[in-house]
């Protein structure tokens, strides 16, 4: 028994297979919010939480998901790092109940490694659902683990487990961990006295170091004496199991490891044949050689209907609101300068963008209903086929779905790609997915110019995003990143009916980060242009005689070829600090809102003008944020800066040539 | 679920093996071999009813392949015949398409087309969801008095995507009627 337990931290890391759920359980256990996506790969970085049991206070940390103790990308590094260097008191090996044999592959390695182990199912109702009946007592028995059938989407078994990690805790049980056959058992036996003893996980790394596992070998080498020795021994060793063998050692191992696991499995688990799923019907058409693509692009235009037709009169009430606000200010407030800086300034710029939250929410529900459907990583597989003909790889397109939402996580996302160049190149295309801040900047201007056919222009320019990233990483692969893309092995998880807490939440969640942007980057962007626009005292407000006006002039020779003058020059310089300050900025400048916003912007510009205006809002450069996030992710400022002057040259490219071709084809 | 797993505790390891092959066991041959029976049965599928669903498919999508097909042939011609714009068409078109898969499996024999026929009645039934609520959205904004709708009318909005969905209705209720076919099961949780 351990010390008093009124004082007592237990600290359990959440370790498995990506998309098996381990962020449901780290929030059930925590009671926080993370963000949950029925994909692989939402968690990138480690996550912490804690909760309080029965006078415990247990740390609970939610790690990256890995398919086993290898470390080949970026995430599987900082889970295995964190396992075998930090060593929690507990790991919970959550598995997919309906996917076992699979997920028990890390289970073993889990076992070799010595820590104190407990296995969740998860997902046992997808299990049942899928005739595959899971005998827990028997497979405790087995593995020398304790067993916890879980259902964490709605809390089933998370008591339990709370209950059994205490008890794991005082009274680890003797684990089974699998035998190899002799070959490999004798080579273990021979070279574990060569490594320093620290306690525990000596077999787990010399099975590692035969498996040909180059970082811990690296990492082993610089902190043992007879380095040299022990870099002989296992190549001989790793010889001697190749030649009793007949398969390279790597191989033999995972071999054993497979075997071993039928062997499991026939003991524990029974599964109905034959069984035809949801899953497999709707992935018949979903990755449909011929059928996937379209059936995507449909969607995706079903999505954007969705944020633009069906949130149109919602849009309408709220832009009434501040409409009748403004109104009132201007006639009720004195002095003349405060109710301008409060009607004009602040309403025209904060108001204008908050009456694009209905279509910021639907947005965010659609997404999330193609993610936690599990339809994204479909969407990725088909796109694949296409992607890797072009050079790029499948699992890019992941970070580019998640760029409609925002591109910070989207960039972040590339941290699942495996090979460096693969993900370098995603983090570069990554910026032209049309992120949600975009998006008021299509629908004030398309609502101007193209109001009778809105939601299939605000496609073409989504689809252009996406076909500028693919163009875009076609020639960086060509210039920079020589060779193929490594090849795409993903996980298709099984279909689920989205939970309506899931899709409300993350609605809820992305709605108030855009309402946070309005109450304060927005807000003080608004103020910084309402200054700008009214001095010099004496000037017309927003005139060309302000020093807005002055500023616009002074850098209006770039757009000038495309025919934009001054006040979309200046919109989108602020855009840089964020995208729908644009939208905030021709409020203030234009000084009116709604139908009179409309018809002031149809003076500005003619619809072919307004569309390469949006395609310029699309491509030119990355907000501040998405930049931060680049530099970060690159830690380089040469590719950070070239993100940056590509962006800026390929927009003013294309919005030339939309321009040209239009005036060429009798457009205006 | 802790109840299931105290019941099983008391007995010995390959009893409740055995048991729970005998349950998988019953329920196999309860519902026929090779079914989920509450999601598809393909058991009743003889080769002279695929050929019927074939051609019964089939004519479910005619009308979705026509007026798709006029729907973007006439707007790329400038003729606003049909309401709705060609993207509409060109869903209306995937989706004749989806059923003919169907068909051409199922004229053939193979059982798999069943999935075809599962995504393009899911399919019609989404964007009918759509299309419905697209009309009553410039209904609220005819009521609002937004001047874009100022001359609405319902017609405006009635795209073909709203009335052909009862083809794949009516092609749903007799899947569903004959056993071969029931959306509601595994995937979806409530029931049509």
């Amino acid at each position: 028994m351990k010390s008093d337990p009124s004082d007592k931290r237990i600290t359990v890391s959440l370790v498995g297979n990506p998309n098996v759920g381990k962020t449901v359980v780290f929030n059930r256990l925590t009671g926080l919010r993370q963000h949950v996506g029925n994909w692989p790969g939402v968690t990138v970085e480690k996550k912490t939480g804690s909760y309080r049991y029965m006078n415990y206070n247990i740390d609970v940390i939610d790690l990256p998901g890995i398919y086993s103790l290898s470390a080949y990308s970026p995430d599987e590094v900082i889970a295995r790092e964190y396992i075998a260097v930090e060593r929690p008191d507990i790991v919970a090996d959550i598995a997919d109940a309906s996917n076992i044999e699979r997920n028990l592959y890390l289970t073993l390695q889990l076992m070799e490694l010595g820590v104190p182990l407990i296995l969740v199912l998860n997902m046992w109702d997808s299990a049942e659902t899928n005739g595959i009946k899971i005998n827990v007592d028997a497979l405790e028995k087995e593995l020398g683990v304790p067993v916890v059938p879980m259902i964490a989407t709605t809390g089933k078994g998370v008591e339990e487990l709370k209950e059994k990690l205490i008890e794991l805790y005082h009274h680890p049980m003797e684990m089974h961990p699998m035998t190899f056959s002799e070959p490999i058992e004798k080579e273990i036996r021979e070279l574990t006295p060569l490594l320093e003893p620290h306690g525990m996980g000596e077999r787990w790394k010399i099975i590692k170091l035969l498996e040909g596992d180059t970082a811990l070998l690296t990492h082993i080498m610089d902190h043992v004496k007879n380095g040299e020795e022990l870099l002989s021994r296992i190549k001989a060793a790793r010889k001697a199991i190749e030649a009793s063998c007949g398969m390279d050692a790597e191989t033999t191992i995972a071999d054993e490891r497979y075997t071993y696991i039928e062997k499991i499995i026939s003991k524990t688990v029974v599964k109905e044949e034959n069984i035809i799923t949801a899953t497999d019907l709707l992935d018949h058409v979903f990755t449909h050689p011929h059928l996937g693509i379209p059936v995507f692009l449909a969607l995706l235009w079903l999505t954007f209907q969705m944020t633009f037709t069906v949130a149109a009169p919602l849009m309408d009430i709220i832009d009434l609101f501040f409409g009748f606000l403004g109104d009132s200010i201007r006639s009720q407030i004195n002095p003349p300068w405060l109710a301008s800086l409060m009607a004009d300034g602040i309403i025209g710029g904060v108001g204008f963008v908050i009456v694009f939250v209905p279509n910021i929410f639907i947005l965010f529900g659609m997404i999330a209903l193609l993610e936690d459907s599990g339809y994204l990583s479909r969407a990725a597989f088909v796109m694949d086929r296409v992607m890797h003909r072009l050079g790029l790889h499948g699992k890019s397109f992941i970070p580019l779905m998640m760029g409609f939402g925002c591109n910070v996580p989207a960039v972040m996302a590339t941290r699942t790609l495996e090979n460096q160049d693969d993900r370098l190149l995603t983090i570069l295309i990554s910026p032209f997915a049309s992120c949600s801040a975009r998006l008021p900047v299509y629908i004030l201007l398309t609502g101007a110019f193209f109001s009778s056919h809105q939601g299939t222009v605000i496609f073409s320019l989504y689809l252009m995003g996406i076909m500028v990233a693919i163009g875009s990483g076609m020639l960086f692969r060509r210039l920079f990143f020589h060779g193929e893309p490594s090849p795409f092995v993903m996980e298709m998880p099984p279909y689920k009916l989205p939970e309506p807490s899931s899709v409300i939440k993350k609605m809820w969640e992305n709605a108030s980060l855009f309402l946070k942007k309005a109450g304060t980057i927005i807000f003080a962007g608004s103020v910084i242009i309402w200054l700008l626009a009214s001095y010099p005292p004496g000037v017309d407000y927003a005139s060309e005689d302000s020093l807005v006006g002055a500023i616009g002039h002074a850098l209006s020779p770039i757009l000038a070829p495309l025919g934009l003058g001054w006040k979309e020059t200046v919109a989108l310089i602020f855009g840089i600090i964020a995208k729908e300050l644009v939208v905030g900025t021709f409020g203030s400048l234009m000084n009116a809102s709604g139908d009179a916003l409309t018809s002031a912007l149809q003076g500005e510009m003619t619809p072919l003008q307004a569309y390469a205006f949006m395609v310029i809002t699309l491509i030119y450069m990355p907000c501040l944020a998405t930049l931060a996030a680049i530099k970060k992710e690159t830690g380089s400022w040469k590719w950070t800066l070239f993100s940056l002057v590509y962006g800026i040259a390929l927009a003013w490219l294309m919005a030339f040539s939309i321009i040209t071709i239009g005036h060429l084809a009798g457009y205006r | 679920m802790k109840k299931i797993i105290d019941d099983k505790k008391d007995a010995s390891e390959k009893e409740v093996l055995d048991e729970t092959k005998k349950e998988i066991d019953e329920r196999s041959s309860s519902h026929g071999k090779n079914t989920d029976a509450s999601l598809v049965n393909l058991t009743l599928l003889s080769p002279e009813k695929m050929h019927n669903i074939a051609i019964i498919s089939t004519v479910v999508s005619i009308p979705y392949l026509i007026t798709g097909l006029i729907q973007v042939i006439f707007y790329l011609l400038g003729k606003d015949i049909i309401p709705g714009d060609p993207i509409a068409g060109f869903v209306l078109v995937l989706i004749g398409i989806i059923f003919l898969y169907g068909a051409m499996d199922f004229m053939e024999n193979i059982q798999e087309g069943i999935a075809f026929y599962y995504m393009g009645i899911i399919l019609s039934f989404i964007f009918f969801i759509l299309f419905v609520l697209i009309l009553i959205a410039d209904w609220m904004e005819f009521l609002l008095g937004n001047e874009d709708f100022s001359g609405w009318s319902p017609q405006d909005d009635m795209v073909p995507g709203i009335y052909l969905v009862i083809f794949p209705l009516i092609f749903y209720i007799y899947l569903r009627k004959s056993g071969i076919l029931r959306l509601g099961h595994t995937f979806m949780r409530w029931e049509l």
